[in-house]
């Protein structure tokens, strides 16, 4: 199996198109990542930017009383010069611009400095709920509402981070989009691509190109996706850490404005590797469903065909929820691929009485199916499994040797067609007719 | 060692491909004659259980070799028709792939230097397949077939696309082979089996019309074997009327190799019959 995953993993990576392919997609999504940045689109927005930032760096870090003093005083004697008429050296082009960076600034700060609070807000209504649900003796309410109390009690944020890049680039699906047309380029031919090149009967004829060759296809294709996915999540963050100048990766995920509410209390940098992970899962779905098409159909182009026409399926299935479709979604692999959606705000499934984190519903169905599509690949890839004969079993087959033609080397002068064919029949009696005709004359030259 | 093909048939949809196959295959070469379209591959591809037949039955030593328990697959070496294998891969480093494929892990260096030797590719052991001519592709197709040195060789067209020289080197290789083995070769070409197998199945529409020697079927139709002189004009009228194994012309005269169980023209003349006139005896049709 070693030896054969060694060499389904050389053929794969001694694709030059394909590595081309790689390294091309790496630089189109580097350079996307730079142009969509305002801190290289244009000198107005670079100079601006880069005033906000000087700025940013004085107030960033651990909330002081004496940080939050220097932000308002700055605040009021810009206020009170705006009123006065008088001019102040300011960090922006004038001093209406530094009024409406320290108001950001301000506004940023007071939001996490009122995080605690929110939240105790939120637990005392939850409190309020979960004795009415009690009452009522709804039981499912209760446990999700102590589910509430448990994941949003003792939170707070004491730092100040501009984590609002991370929201971007956590937002950034472009990249994605790019790993997907990779990982069908590559899976599209693995197994369409040996019958294409003629070499399938030959595999098939040997004991280990069935199962074993078919699982080590599958285990180099997911050599293949995890090394372009992590050569990829790597370029993601490197560029949005130089361009986007992440910040504050220890800080919570819930300071973080869109995951204020997330059931999740770990850190940036820990969510950051979680989302690369939950992300790599669903290219490995993905994996999985393109080597099905590269199994069934014979044509590398066809399987690349309907990789894209079930990618387009999937996307416009996962913008609709609720009801039946949201059941199908579980599986729907692009729920993975933005699997930011997953853990931004509370929300649980009912699992027989029971409030499990959708999530976690997510990820063990989505497991739980691409074992099947492992399966179901061996399956298919298997000739004893698929195209069975009818009468295959032994127990069947009749002993009619009277019917059949022997044609062992030891016995041929005896060993002639003794089957009930018409055509034999035909010939035997030809034969004996034509052993009569005298034919005369020379035999000439043969030609 | 006996394979046994016990009443296969082939279907696709309405079509027949093999119509109740039945055979006893022991030692030595067996030439499997037939025009394309006859069943040849279909029946191949079910001897090396790429195919399962829609009824009937492979035995190996009375196990059905579709059962892993027979050991056939351990036992078979097969070259399939015009594989081009893969481009990017060296010739050692295809049979090195071949041999993890079929579980050979001893000595496999030195057999595969050997191999290469014995196919005469030993001097392109480090160059790609995708820069090798066609011969050399059959000569890699023989050595991927004997990297674990099977006691049932089965090879389908093996000298498609070959030139005569590469041909008849070929021949020679198979012959060489074929000691202590059981040796399949399909073919619609007559000369690739006529001087080499043991044996020819001739496979017409799909059933076996006839097995036995090259010299037993040419015996058979000893007498069924015409030659002709014709000029010009006649030559194309006898050809659509005639079943026509060879025209060969000498200056202004043609001489036409006809098969047929009666002498049509008083002039023609008895010649011996070769598994050429013996194929088309069987399979051949005349095109009216």
């Amino acid at each position: 199996m070693n030896t054969l995953l060694f060499h389904e993993t050389k053929k794969l990576f001694s694709k030059k198109t394909l590595l081309f392919a790689v390294v091309f997609l790496l630089f189109v999504n580097a350079f996307n990542i730079y142009r969509s940045n305002d801190r290289f689109r244009d000198p107005y927005n670079r100079d601006t930017t880069e005033a906000e930032w000087q700025f940013y760096e004085t107030l960033e870090g651990k909330i002081t009383a004496e940080k939050l003093k220097k932000l308002t005083d700055y605040m009021i004697e810009l206020n009170n010069a705006a009123e006065s008429g008088d001019v102040l050296p300011s960090y922006y082009i004038n001093a209406e611009g530094d009024r409406m960076m320290v108001s950001r600034q301000y506004d940023k700060i007071e939001k996490i400095y009122r995080y605690e609070e929110k939240i105790d807000e939120l637990l005392k209504e939850n409190e309020r709920q979960t004795a009415i649900y009690r009452q009522k003796g709804n039981t499912y309410l209760v446990k999700t509402s102590e589910l509430v109390a448990d994941v949003y009690s003792e939170r707070s944020i004491d730092s100040y981070y501009d984590v609002e890049t991370y929201a971007t680039y956590f937002n950034y699906d472009f990249s994605s989009f790019l790993l997907l047309m990779l990982i069908f380029l590559a899976t599209s031919s693995l197994y369409a691509g040996e019958s294409e090149s003629g070499m399938l009967p030959l595999i098939r004829s040997t004991a280990g190109g069935r199962l074993r060759l078919a699982y080590a296809k599958l285990a180099s294709a997911a050599v293949f996706i995890i090394s372009v996915c992590l050569a990829f999540f790597l370029c993601d963050f490197l560029m949005f850490l130089w361009c986007a100048r992440l910040r504050g990766i220890t800080n919570p995920i819930y300071s973080i404005d869109a995951f204020a509410y997330s059931p999740l209390t770990v850190s940036v940098g820990a969510f950051v590797l979680l989302l690369a992970a939950v992300k790599l899962l669903g290219f490995l779905c993905f994996g999985l469903l393109a080597c099905l098409f590269s199994s069934v159909f014979k044509k590398s182009y066809m399987a690349f065909t309907a990789d894209f026409v079930m990618t387009v399926g999937l996307m416009t299935m996962s913008a609709y929820s609720g009801g039946f479709i949201e059941y199908v979604n579980l599986i729907n692999p692009i729920r993975l691929l933005t699997g930011r959606s997953l853990y931004s705000s509370f929300a649980v499934t009912d699992i027989f009485g029971t409030p499990v984190f959708r999530s976690t519903v997510t990820l063990t169905v989505s497991a739980v199916f691409m074992t099947i599509l492992v399966a179901f690949i061996g399956l298919i890839n298997n000739p004893n499994n698929v195209r069975k004969s009818h009468n295959f079993d032994n127990s069947k087959i009749s002993d009619n040797s009277d019917n059949s033609v022997n044609s062992d080397n030891s016995n041929h002068s005896d060993n002639l067609i003794n089957s009930d064919n018409s055509y034999n029949s035909d010939i035997t009696e030809r034969i004996t007719k034509s052993n009569r005709l005298t034919v005369g004359g020379t035999e000439a030259n043969p030609i | 060692m006996n394979i046994e093909i016990r009443n296969v048939t082939k279907r696709y949809g309405k079509k027949t491909a093999l119509d109740n196959v039945s055979l006893t295959l022991g030692n030595g070469i067996y030439g499997l004659l037939g025009a394309n379209g006859a069943g040849k591959s279909t029946l191949l591809n079910i001897m090396v259980t790429s195919l399962a037949p829609t009824a009937g039955c492979v035995l190996y030593n009375g196990t059905d070799i579709r059962n892993k328990r027979s050991g056939y697959l351990d036992v078979l070496g097969y070259m399939p028709q015009s594989a081009k294998f893969y481009r990017n891969y060296t010739a050692e480093e295809f049979l090195k792939y071949c041999a993890a494929l079929k579980g050979v892990k001893h000595g496999l260096a030195k057999k595969i230097d050997e191999l290469l030797t014995f196919v005469n590719l030993n001097d392109s052991k480090k160059t790609k397949i995708g820069a090798f001519s066609g011969g050399m592709l059959q000569r890699i197709g023989i050595a991927q077939a004997l990297i674990n040195d099977p006691k049932i060789l089965i090879l389908d067209e093996p000298t498609a696309g070959l030139d005569p020289k590469e041909r008849i080197r070929f021949r020679n290789l198979v012959s060489e082979i074929s000691a202590n083995r059981t040796v399949i070769l399909a073919t619609h070409i007559v000369q690739d089996i006529e001087y080499i197998a043991n044996s020819v199945i001739l496979l017409h529409e799909g059933k076996v019309c006839r097995n036995d020697t090259p010299d037993n079927l040419c015996r058979e139709i000893d007498g069924f074997v015409w030659l002709l002189t014709a000029n010009a004009e006649s030559v194309e009228p006898l050809i659509t009327k005639h079943r026509v194994s060879n025209v060969f012309r000498d200056e202004q005269t043609y001489y036409l190799r006809i098969v047929s169980d009666e002498k049509h023209h008083p002039e023609a003349k008895s010649v011996t019959p070769n598994l050429e006139d013996v194929f088309l005896y069987h399979a051949g049709e005349v095109t009216k």
